[in-house]
């Protein structure tokens, strides 16, 4: 809760016109609060006019000045990491093939090393070349015939 | 976000940089005609800044003139007349008959809410005061930027804001205690 004494400073500056728009926010949220000092409650009316006219002002022309950043920082901070919290487990949940070792046979997985290591091997061996389907493939049959 | 906010904000300084671009080097020209008018430097002051927050407050609206200094000399015209009429009548300025006898007269009295009571007490203020009070209060400008959009000294800014909301506290504290004593 702000101050009694902080706000008669305030006010002071207020009634010389050398507040700021921060300045000015502060009376108003004070003056229009439900813990406005008995001697200060004469001024009261005022800053409730104001923030009742800034607030039908704002539906007729919204100004920007106090729509400021801050509002939005920490909604922003907080739906990000919200976003970021819901990929991390959407990813670990669905993630079902983790850490490890293992094959899927017809669609089934099987985690037992040994037949993961197998299968991994045959699959290398299916798609391996000998020396000999490598030169068929890369030397012509003409140039052939000349290394022979 | 950042860039939210920003957008939001530089959309209130292109205004500004158009209004500067636009209407802000007429200025001098307005107050010369109001200065032929009202033959005192502060009066032409007064006039000018009235029509400048004029201006800036129906600053939309401008981009349908095709004439904008016209338009805007009519109104300096028109001000600066009111102005003299104002003294020729020698009614005392609403400045100062906003005391005793505009209380009594315009039955603040009897509004019965307190904030419908400031309400009224503002609409009462001179022009150039309620428009003031309406840029910095209500429409959130600082100071500097008044100054800036009407092309006025800061101090001069400063001075009608605390005018302003000076009179509208003394007037309602004057109120609130004749009620009292009722």
């Amino acid at each position: 809760m702000t101050k009694k004494k902080d706000i008669e400073i305030l006010l002071e500056k207020y009634f010389e016109g050398t507040t700021s728009g921060q300045e000015e926010q502060i009376l108003r949220t004070y003056f229009t609060g439900s813990e406005v000092s008995e001697d200060l409650a004469v001024y009261r009316p005022i800053f409730s006019y104001l923030d009742a006219e800034i607030k039908n002002c704002s539906t007729a022309k919204p100004h920007p000045r106090y729509i400021s950043l801050k509002r939005f920082t920490w909604p922003a901070v907080a739906a990000i990491f919200l976003l970021m919290l819901g990929f991390t487990a959407y990813y670990r949940f669905n993630n079902t093939t983790g850490d490890g070792s293992y094959v899927i046979i017809n669609g089934e997985k099987f985690s037992d090393v040994r037949l993961a290591q197998q299968q991994a091997q045959k699959a290398f061996e299916d798609v391996s070349f000998s020396k000999d389907e490598i030169t068929d493939n890369l030397i012509p049959e003409d140039m052939k015939e000349g290394l022979e | 976000m950042l860039c939210f906010g920003e957008t939001f904000v530089l959309s209130i300084e292109m205004e500004i940089k158009e209004f500067k671009i636009k209407v802000l080097p007429l200025r001098g020209k307005f107050y010369g005609l109001a200065r032929k008018i009202v033959e005192d430097s502060d009066n032409a002051e007064d006039v000018t800044q009235e029509v400048m927050m004029k201006l800036w407050e129906m600053r939309h609206e401008l981009d349908k003139c095709h004439n904008i200094e016209a338009f805007a000399m009519t109104m300096i015209r028109n001000a600066a007349i009111d102005m003299l009429r104002t003294e020729k009548t020698n009614l005392p300025l609403l400045e100062e008959s906003i005391g005793h006898q505009t209380l009594s007269d315009d039955h603040l009295h009897d509004v019965k809410s307190e904030v419908e009571l400031i309400k009224r007490i503002i609409e009462m203020l001179p022009e150039i005061q309620r428009n003031t009070i309406r840029m910095k209060d209500v429409e959130g400008f600082e100071n500097e930027e008044i100054a800036e959009i009407t092309g006025c000294n800061i101090l001069a800014v400063r001075s009608n804001l605390s005018r302003a909301r000076k009179k509208v506290r003394d007037v309602y504290f004057q109120i609130i205690k004749e009620r009292n004593k009722k």
